[in-house]
């Protein structure tokens, strides 16, 4: 998973999938990187091939850490799966889906 | 992790993996992706290899979760099997498991966990977890995805054929293990909802779960009404011994009271015995088993324990399964025989106050003899249930009258019986009409000994008319006392005293008193049911008040019948929309001017 910053997006790519073996280190890596200068958090999820529920826990978890810089959470190109599980417990309510 | 093994024994005509993986999350992913490698190789499609793959790891996760220091050593197995339209995985673990929640629903959008169940049972057809003290089993079903493509070559479709038959043999040699669970099953089913005795179904059914589960013992208790004790119903086989049974509330620490308490399954084993104290070890020692507590609507109706003698195997999740379905059949059982004993009773209560109101009825004279220049009217009204109240006219040989009032303490037929009984003590002694006094003392003695063997009392008053002198002589056992209105005084007072009711003191003395009724003036006896009619803020009316009524009414100087009419719709009205607690009796005299 790599990280990089492009004016007030931080940016995660590289990710193959996010569960229960990984989820600790996404949320301890990401969210003190989240600050006013960079609010939005956007993951290339073109390379997700696996997400579980502690994962999509994990997004719940980078979403809160947005919300006090008025930022959100941006998922690039979800794969069928991504998408159908965001869709079926309602994260598209918060979270914001990019084809 | 495990290499894949197959199970080519039991499940030959579908496809099987097996798979055990550590007790880790990183293991639980691996051996989903293996599982995704082999499901691959079915012809399944992308997006239900990526579900199947989720459903692997969100239920060995939960396994992990609920994993202890000591559990986290034993591995967790998953069996797939890809049946022809059905795909099945079982996820055995061996952690103290959780509660499988009866509704899953989603939390809160912004909560970071509690999804992994919800998803498990949105892209399954069927989920089911059993529970049992060190194993548990997921067991999840899917119909397989349809797919649209080349209709199957001939050589494809004997495979299939093969398979087919294949599965046929194997589901009818399953089904035969299964032959006395469903038949005894069906059995029950079919009994639900009749009239069978309790005892005689748990005997059945205790004996049919014993063998069916592999147990040596049970033992039945049902909660007594207060929910106070745990009595013992069946033991089975019963040639183990009987069982007091159990005070709820007592300090006997035993697993069935801690069962009723928690209403939790509670173990037990060589590893956890039982307490020494426990009736359990008397009657089987300290092997292995658990207790059941079953509830309907909340109220504990009881507890069902089973042990193995000899073994510490305990009961297997499967086993567990079978134990709480048949339980469930039996509580429905003692529901159902409940309220039909409680719809019996209320039945027979029906009957005897049928028949208490029959008796009632018969004792009240059908027509009022005339007794110039005394005229009088009666009222007799049951409350809800029926009373003892009662009131006679009898009238003698010379043209005079004896009037007669009585409350039979308590209600029903009892009550009804004792009125009957009075009433024709009374009639059998016509020499003693005139003189009430002496007439009060021959019935009391006469009564006392069959009163007092069912602990019962009657008060009652006599008011012997004397229209030869315009006078009422009068006598009362323990009644209310007869009210008289003289339209010299326009005064209503109390006339007369008062001796213990029928029934409490054998050689009781009454006092007689002789009462002018002058032209005009009006008499009135009552039962307490008058004299204590409530409102609706729960005021008695009183004696003072009633008094006061019947001044009122008998001022206007109206006939006896309309005296009557007037002082029912003076009680009514201030009783307003209070229920009539008590029969209210009376009888209105009026002396004609």
């Amino acid at each position: 998973m790599n990280l990089s910053l492009h004016e007030n997006v931080l940016e995660v790519h590289g990710l193959d999938c996010l569960s229960a073996t990984n989820s600790a280190d996404f949320r301890n890596r990401v969210r003190p990187m989240i600050d006013a200068q960079h609010p939005i958090v956007q993951v290339d999820c073109s390379t997700v091939r696996f997400i579980d529920s502690e994962g999509l826990g994990a997004l719940v978890s980078i979403h809160r850490a947005t919300i006090p810089h008025q930022g959100k959470v941006r998922l690039l190109h979800p794969t069928p799966l991504v998408r159908k599980l965001i869709e079926l417990i309602h994260f598209d309510q918060i979270l914001e889906l990019t084809p | 992790m495990n290499p894949p093994s197959s199970n080519p024994t039991r499940f030959n005509y579908r496809s099987q993996l097996r798979l055990e993986a550590g007790c880790d999350y990183s293991a639980v992913r691996t051996a989903a992706q293996t599982a995704r490698q082999w499901l691959a190789e079915k012809k399944l499609t992308e997006n239900e290899l990526a579900e199947l793959e989720l459903l692997l790891v969100e239920v060995g996760n939960n396994a992990v979760k609920h994993a202890t220091t000591e559990t986290h050593k034993q591995n967790i197995v998953f069996d797939i099997t890809v049946g022809e339209f059905e795909i099945e995985i079982q996820v055995t673990d061996h952690t103290p498991g959780f509660d499988w929640p009866e509704q899953i629903d989603l939390p809160d959008v912004e909560s970071e966990h509690g999804r992994g169940l919800f998803l498990i049972q949105s892209l399954t057809d069927h989920a089911n977890y059993l529970r049992s003290r060190r194993e548990n089993v997921t067991v999840l079903r899917r119909r397989r995805a349809t797919v649209i493509g080349q209709p199957p070559s001939v050589e494809e479709l004997k495979r299939r054929l093969a398979e087919a038959d294949s599965a046929l043999s194997d589901m009818t040699a399953e089904l035969s293990s299964s032959y006395e669970s469903l038949v005894a099953l069906f059995r029950y089913s079919a009994e639900l909802g009749k009239h069978i005795e309790l005892r005689d179904f748990s005997n059945r059914l205790l004996r049919d779960l014993i063998q069916i589960a592999e147990a040596d013992y049970a033992v039945l208790r049902l909660a007594s009404p207060d929910g106070r004790r745990l009595e013992t119903l069946n033991v089975q086989p019963d040639t183990v011994g009987a069982l007091p049974a159990l005070n709820l509330a007592g300090d006997i620490n035993s697993v069935e009271t801690e069962a009723a308490r928690t209403r939790q399954d509670i173990w037990f084993s060589p590893e956890e015995p039982l307490a020494k104290a426990d009736p359990i070890v008397a009657l089987a020692g300290n092997g292995c088993g658990l207790c059941h507590a079953f509830s309907f609507a909340d109220q504990l109706v009881g507890t069902v324990a089973f042990g193995r003698f000899a073994t510490d195997k305990p009961f297997s999740a499967a086993q567990v399964n079978l134990l709480h379905t048949f339980i469930d059949f039996l509580a429905i059982q003692v529901v159902n025989s409940r309220l039909l004993d409680e719809r019996t009773a209320a039945r027979v209560t029906r009957r005897e106050l049928q028949i208490a109101a029959d008796i009632q009825r018969s004792l009240l004279p059908a027509t009022l003899p005339a007794c110039p220049p005394f005229e009088f009217a009666t009222v007799c009204q049951s409350a809800l249930q029926v009373g003892g109240d009662f009131f006679d006219v009898i009238q003698t040989a010379d043209g005079t009258t004896l009037l007669v009032i009585a409350d039979v303490m308590g209600k029903g037929v009892p009550a009804a019986l004792f009125a009957a009984v009075l009433r024709s003590t009374i009639r059998s002694m016509p020499q003693l009409f005139s003189q009430p006094g002496a007439l009060l003392e021959a019935i009391n003695q006469t009564l006392f000994d069959d009163l007092s063997r069912v602990d019962m009392f009657v008060t009652t008053a006599l008011v012997y008319l004397d229209p030869q002198h315009g006078r009422l002589v009068s006598a009362s056992a323990g009644h209310c006392p007869l009210l008289v209105w003289q339209p010299k005084a326009d005064a209503t007072g109390p006339a007369g005293n008062s001796g213990f009711p029928l029934g409490i003191e054998n050689h009781t003395k009454y006092p007689q008193t002789v009462t002018p009724l002058p032209p005009g003036a009006v008499a009135l006896l009552y039962t307490d049911g008058i004299s204590e009619a409530r409102n609706e803020a729960g005021e008695l009316l009183g004696d003072h008040n009633l008094a006061d009524i019947l001044s009122d009414i008998a001022r206007t100087n109206q006939r006896a019948q309309t005296g009557k009419k007037l002082l029912q719709e003076r009680v009514a009205a201030f009783s307003g929309k209070a229920a009539m607690a008590d029969d209210q009796t009376f009888i209105y005299i009026r002396h004609v001017q």
